[in-house]
């Protein structure tokens, strides 16, 4: 349906100018491909047309009167003129009219020096108003949310706003209330506007009627100085741009890239930065609860690892990373224990997941022009908002289809025309079924028992995927279980194989950059590129002779071996195995038994509490670097403030250099080029080319792993499902963060027969305890989950879920007690 | 002779006439720092910050002055007001108001910008000083009016100012 | 006198059903009809020349055979959200003959293949909905509406929706917004109604008192209908009289009658013997025409010719002692109060012109100040949105137009009153 392209293009003259555009290009758009301006307020690209402003009235030839040039479509010969007498007369008129009751604020107004409407008035506007009443006086600043400010004396009632709540965020939060001059923007019974993407009005407001809270105030737009960024909380990557003055963060505002986050960001990326002036920041290097210079830190860290090297072998050190490095730093970390300390032990997630895909890696823009969106065990939701916005537009907008195979209820079920809850733990089983109703066979029999859904069912779903043109399947592997990863990826494969399907797929771990973790083999069997260890040879000629070929401990295996005391050293990099590892509460312990713990961080954790040493790491806002995002791009994040302390990459390079290294990469874009070298895929990322929009990284050899079967869960009481939420208080969002309001209480969501079961009602104030642990909850009735499974969202650090998991258990089994 | 002599008396006069005529008109100089310039009304000297008739701050730190400076000599930080205990009539004031009067070239245009007439440039001409220090004026300097200095010479035959705190 | 849908509309007890069948056959011409194809409904309808009676006076025929062809399900909305200033002919109509309205609407339904229709009635007809509905329902018990209407195969479902007092919501487009159940604000046109309305369905909106004169075209032919009135305005009109005459009211005329004679013969004359000053023809909206134009005959393309517009049919007279600036700021706040807010012009506008007129009309006024607000009104006119925006300007400018020396007496008498307070 949307695959056909729109070759007809349309050719018009415009102030005597030819241009010629695609149908349906609007006359506002077109004018603006040749450099003519149409002065436009309530007119937004992403928004469609409205025409409630009249601010671009043009005159077009065999037209009788005047007409919007945001409303009207562009056509063959049409004769456009936007600089006559007529058409300043309109311009001048109506602005006279927007001004009419518009304050002069300009002085104080946080829009001023950014500002259309002063742009306009500027421009196109009369010299002086004719209005000699009063104007008409509101309320000024009211809040709209406890981050919104909204000042309806500066309103002019464009409905930007309103229609961006209405058509991207679907919500109809935002609406319009009263009529005619009296008429403003609220909410139903003015209830707080706080929804997860709530802040892209401002940045769409074309006067300072919506404001920021937060910078509302501290800063004139002219003395910001703008970093064009990327963000760093999720792994959708969103272009941001970031306002800082005399290094300060100030302001976070969009900057429109339509191959990522189609211009928005989400409330998170605009008011989640107050980390970076946190006093919970760790900005020293410190030794044994001592502060020390990073020189000194670095030699007692390598002299340490050395030491323990020599006396119990390489594998005696392990390295625990995450996706919230950048590429370079955690491909700096691996080289580091690969060619320095010789070890694969290297690891950056507790889940199972391998490199590359068996098919197509798809960009975020494939979600628009596939036929059909496949949504496998995720909620993106809550996981990666600009991923919902963008599977929101193409099944309202693109006329997309999705179907989505989840074992909880997600806001997107309602837009999917095919939505499946499985059994909590019987992905495995599920998509084996797939894979064979996929390949045209029946599904064994016990399919239903176990998961809940029927073979009928999954043989819908295969025949979906088989008449659609083109398939995007995006999948969460940490929302897997077991190894179910490896069934999904034969699953792939088979599709991949259909005749007249095009399929691709998408990786949507949450973390930040968890596809690149992966690509740069920050992982205990995969060298960099999806290089797999059997491939000796290849891995030789990369990395030398000396390069370990064994394959090295996992991360939960490393902590299994910290308790048993056979790992003596770990450095943890940018992750807090205490809270979010299984079986967290263990995870102390077993940590308090190394010989060495070296742990580099930005924020101070539960674990940096342990640590023999610690590093500091700048994170986003300070550190620059590339990150990839779900759809494999991969974009330059640039920093906009500025510290002391060394990159992360360079303490590694500090630590290399102890160590032996004899050479040291000059600058962070020496550590690109040597990953554009040695890291398959990514040989054309250079830094000329990612700067604007980011390039997609070529496929990783893709290393699946053998489907094994997890067999049938056995236990009693409930499977726990782990579900993230957006706004989680953590070391990131802290209790002083502008989005403290919107920290969720710790619930427990229980199927109704489950909740009969167990004696508890709505409300309820229950402990879930399960692996020697418990956690408090408020119980739900909300049948998220099929009967038999309970998901309990992780709202906090602090609540302990992950305690209750099991470590390297497929599921978990927990109770509930009053 | 007696000719030569009269001419040579008369050019005399004529030269003496000249200075005896400067001597009895009034000097052009001052003998300052004893007297003192009235400086004209609209004299560029240094800056103030004015406040209203309730005593509150004029500024409302929109930071115009400070992006029309040439110089880049006035650095504003701007806080919200509370609407309880108001520095400034506005929602905003300017939480800091610096002006480097060493870089300042008294161009007036900061004046000009000010959409509330809050910063002005008075007639205070006497910005001598031994520290480099106090050329930052900073909010507290701004905002005094004090009158124009007073000086005297002390026993050392040195000029100090005689009203300075 | 001819009366087509004002015949026997005094019968006691028209609003019942059985009534109704009894005095003026009705419900007949739907045999009439189901013997012939949709399509021939729509020839037959364009035959008789019907023009759309709620303003526009757009040919009602030609309205139903722009619907998007092949497009289903398509939708009716009668438009029943009769807010002009000084029109009340459709409140009468549904007052005293709903089931004239049902069958126009059944009708229209049969000629355009619609199975849904509405009738959208403003919220100030709470009154009526209850007569409505049981109309309605007398009509499905009888088989006229429902599945398988008298065995034709054709089903049709009728509802009644309130408004809640908008006068936007009788503009066609902010009536669809809100029977969608949004605020009642224009939409964008293109696409019209006809192509993509309510709900995104090809949708035909026609006032009541088009959807009243299908019956009698359809029972006696589109001769019977287009023989009445002028050359290009056929038909009869209802004409609601308001203003300073003795008998105000509802009167059915045959198009071309002249102005004077509505006033005169039908409404009584001017009251107390008064001098006619200036009359509104066609409702608030359109421009006012001074007394010397009083000859006009009383049909679209004569009213047209003079500077003004038939619009929804009513008729303001005006006698000489009223000042046409009181006139103008009364519909100037109307239109401040109606105006929906969505477009610049419109929303600040109107309430300019109100404040300007409400200092003129105090005798604070300044001479400079009726230049100004002919400029708002250029400003204005032809800018707006929708027609509200048009309508808005229509009295204001045609009362400076006519009556300059209204204005010269006000302003010239300039006194030192209290300060009137703006709104």
């Amino acid at each position: 349906m949307n695959t056909a392209t729109q070759t007809d293009t349309v050719t018009l003259t415009i102030d005597g100018k030819t241009v010629t555009v695609p149908k349906g290009t609007m006359v506002v758009d077109a004018a603006k491909t040749v450099d003519i301006e149409i002065p436009v307020f309530c007119y937004h690209e992403k928004l469609g047309p409205f025409g409630c402003c009249r601010m671009c009235l043009i005159e077009v030839e065999k037209m009788p009167k005047m007409i919007t040039a945001c409303t009207l479509a562009a056509g063959e010969g049409m004769v456009v003129k936007t600089t006559t007498e007529k058409v300043e007369k309109a311009q001048k008129g109506v602005l006279e009219f927007t001004l009419l009751n518009h304050p002069l604020d300009c002085p104080v107004c946080d829009k001023g020096g950014e500002c259309p409407l002063q742009d306009n008035t500027f421009k196109f506007g009369p010299p002086d108003t004719r209005m000699e009443y009063n104007r008409f006086n509101r309320e000024k600043a009211t809040p709209l949310s406890p981050v919104i400010t909204i000042d309806r004396e500066r309103c002019i009632a464009c409905q930007r706003c309103t229609r961006y709540s209405d058509i991207i965020e679907k919500d109809q939060a935002l609406v319009m209330r009263n009529r005619g001059f009296q008429n403003r923007v609220s909410t139903f019974k003015d209830q707080p506007y706080d929804t997860r993407f709530s802040g892209n009005v401002i940045d769409i407001c074309p006067v300072g009627a919506l404001t920021n809270t937060d910078f509302r105030f501290t800063a004139r737009t002219w003395d910001l100085t703008n970093t064009n960024t990327l963000c760093g909380h999720c792994a959708c990557n969103c272009n941001m741009t970031l306002g800082t003055r005399l290094n300060e963060m100030k302001r976070v505002t969009t900057r429109p890239n339509d191959l990522v986050d189609d211009g928005w960001i989400c409330d998170k990326a605009r008011w989640g930065y107050d980390f970076t002036k946190s006093k919970n920041r760790i900005t020293q290097p410190r030794k044994q609860g001592q502060s020390v210079g990073i020189q000194e830190a670095c030699t007692e860290v390598a002299a340490s690892l050395q030491k323990i090297v020599e006396a119990h072998g390489p594998s005696s050190v392990g390295f625990i990373g995450s996706g919230y490095g950048l590429n370079e730093d955690l491909y700096s970390y691996q080289k580091l224990f690969r060619t320095n300390l010789g070890t694969n032990n290297i690891d950056h997630k507790t889940y199972t997941d391998t490199p590359g895909l068996p098919v197509a890696h798809f960009d975020l823009l494939d979600v628009e022009t596939s036929d059909l969106v496949v949504l496998i065990a995720s909620d993106p939701t809550e996981e990666l908002p600009i991923l919902d916005l963008r599977l929101k537009k193409a099944m309202t907008r693109k006329g997309v289809q999705m179907i989505v195979l989840n074992d909880q209820q997600t806001l997107m079920d309602k837009y999917a025309s095919l939505s499946l809850r499985y059994n909590v733990g019987s992905d495995g089983v599920l998509l084996a079924g797939l894979n064979t109703a996929l390949q045209g066979q029946s599904a064994e029999s016990d399919l239903e028992s176990t998961t809940g859904v029927s073979s009928n069912q999954l043989q819908a779903v295969a025949e979906k995927i088989k008449s659609a043109g083109k398939v995007c399947v995006i999948y969460n592997p940490v929302a897997l279980t077991g190894s179910s990863i490896h069934t999904l990826k034969q699953c792939l494969a088979t599709a991949g194989g259909l005749a007249e399907t095009t399929v691709g797929a998408m990786p949507a771990a949450p973390v930040t950059n968890s596809v690149g973790a992966m690509d740069m083999g920050v992982l205990p069997d995969v060298y960099p590129g999806g290089l797999a260890l059997t491939d000796g040879d290849a891995i030789k000629a990369k990395w030398g002779d000396t390069a370990p070929l064994e394959k090295g401990l996992s991360a939960l295996e490393m902590i299994e071996k910290a308790k048993s005391g056979e790992l003596k050293a770990l450095i943890v990099y940018r992750s807090n195995p205490v809270v979010d590892f299984p079986s967290g509460h263990e995870v102390g312990e077993a940590l308090k038994k190394l010989d060495l713990l070296v742990v580099h961080d930005m924020m101070e954790t539960e674990t940096a509490k342990l640590a023999q040493i610690v590093l500091p790491s700048n994170g986003p806002g300070f550190d620059e670097g590339t990150t990839t995002n779900i759809g494999g791009r991969v974009q330059l994040r640039t920093k906009g403030l500025t510290t002391d302390n060394p990159a992360d990459w360079k303490i590694v390079s500090m630590i290399a250099k102890e160590l032996g290294q004899e050479t040291a990469p000059k600058d962070v874009h020496a550590v690109t080029a040597e990953i554009a070298e040695k890291v398959t895929g990514y040989q054309e990322i250079k830094r000329s080319a990612i700067r604007k929009q980011g390039k997609n990284r070529e496929a990783v050899a893709s290393a699946n792993g053998a489907s094994a079967s997890d067999g049938t869960h056995t236990g009693s009481g409930l499977i726990l499902r782990v579900a993230d939420v957006l706004f989680s208080h953590d070391k990131i969002l802290d209790a002083e963060s502008n989005l403290a309001h919107q920290f969720q209480p710790s619930t427990v969501h229980l199927h109704t027969s489950d909740a009969e079961q167990f004696g508890v009602k709505e409300g309820d104030e229950v402990r879930v305890t399960g692996n020697g642990h418990e956690v408090k909850a408020e119980v739900r009735i909300s049948n998220r989950c099929n009967p038999g499974g309970l998901v309990l969202p992780k709202v906090s650090d602090e609540q302990g879920v992950m305690s209750l998991a099991e470590a390297g258990k497929a599921v978990s089994w927990v109770t509930i007690r009053k | 002779m007696i000719q030569a002599v009269i001419k040579g008396a008369y050019n005399l006069l004529v030269g003496m006439g000249v200075t005896f005529k400067n001597m009895l008109s009034k000097p052009v100089t001052f003998q300052y720092p004893e007297q003192k310039r009235v400086m004209p009304e609209r004299y560029r000297g240094r800056h103030f910050l004015n406040r209203d008739e309730e005593g509150l701050e004029k500024c409302i730190g929109c930071s115009l002055c400070s992006i029309n400076c040439p110089v880049n000599c006035i650095h504003v930080v701007s806080a919200e007001n509370d609407p309880n205990n108001p520095v400034s009539k506005g929602e905003r004031y300017a939480e800091v108001y610096e002006i480097n009067l060493l870089r300042c070239i008294y161009c007036g245009y900061c004046e000009e910008a000010c959409p509330v007439d809050a910063v002005v440039l008075r007639e205070h001409y006497e910005l001598a000083d031994y520290d480099r220090k106090t050329y930052i004026a900073t909010k507290g300097d701004l905002l005094v009016y004090p009158e124009p200095n007073v000086f005297s010479v002390n026993f050392l035959g040195n000029t100090e100012i005689t009203n300075k705190k | 006198m001819t009366e087509i849908l004002f015949k026997a509309i005094n019968t006691p007890n028209l609003t019942s059903i059985d009534v109704y069948e009894q005095t003026l056959d009705g419900y007949q011409s739907l045999k009439k009809a189901f013997e012939k194809k949709p399509e021939e409904m729509v020839e037959l309808v364009k035959a008789s020349g019907l023009r759309g009676r709620g303003g526009a006076g757009f040919p009602t025929g030609l309205k139903w055979s722009f619907l998007a062809k092949d497009v289903f399900p398509r939708y009716l909305a009668c438009n029943a959200d009769e807010s002009e200033p000084g029109t009340c002919k459709d409140r009468e109509l549904i007052m005293k003959n709903p089931h004239l309205l049902i069958e126009g609407m059944i009708l229209c339904s049969y000629a355009c293949q619609i199975e849904t229709g509405y009738l959208y009635m403003r919220g100030e007809f709470w009154e009526y909905e209850e007569l409505m509905d049981k109309a309605i329902d007398d009509a499905y018990a009888k088989g006229y509406l429902g599945k398988n209407i008298m065995g034709t195969g054709f089903n049709l479902d009728l509802y009644t929706h309130m408004g809640a007092g908008a006068y936007i919501c009788g503009e066609e487009s902010a009536l669809l917004t809100s029977l969608e159940g949004y605020r009642g604000e224009p939409r964008l046109k293109p696409p019209f109604p006809a192509v993509e309305g309510l709900y995104g369905k090809p949708t035909i909106v026609n006032n009541v008192e088009t959807l009243c004169a299908i019956p009698f075209i359809t029972r006696n032919g589109p001769e019977a209908y287009s023989a009445i009135g002028t050359e290009k305005s056929k038909g009869t009109k209802l004409v609601s009289v308001s203003g300073h005459v003795n008998k105000p009211g509802n009167y059915e005329i045959p198009l071309g009658t002249p102005t004077i004679d509505l006033i005169e013969k039908y409404a009584g004359g001017i009251r107390n013997g008064n001098k006619l000053k200036a009359f509104i023809p066609g409702g608030s909206s359109v421009p006012m025409l001074p007394a010397s134009k009083a000859d006009t005959p009383y049909d679209y393309e004569s009213l047209m010719e003079a500077g003004t517009m038939l619009g929804s049919g009513a008729l303001i007279v005006i006698d000489d002692t009223a000042n046409v600036v009181t006139e103008a700021l009364g519909l100037a706040h109307f239109y401040m109060h109606e105006s929906c807010g969505k477009c610049t012009p419109c929303r600040e506008g109107t309430r300019w012109m109100y404040q300007i007129l409400t200092d003129i009309n105090n005798k604070q006024g300044k001479p400079e100040q009726v230049e100004l607000l002919s400029d708002i009104c250029d400003n204005m006119s032809f800018k707006c949105f929708c027609p509200l925006g048009d309508a808005a300007v229509a009295p204001v400018i045609s009362s400076i137009k006519y009556f300059p020396e209204d204005y010269e007496e006000l302003i010239g008498s300039m006194k030192t009153a209290q300060p009137v307070g703006t709104p």
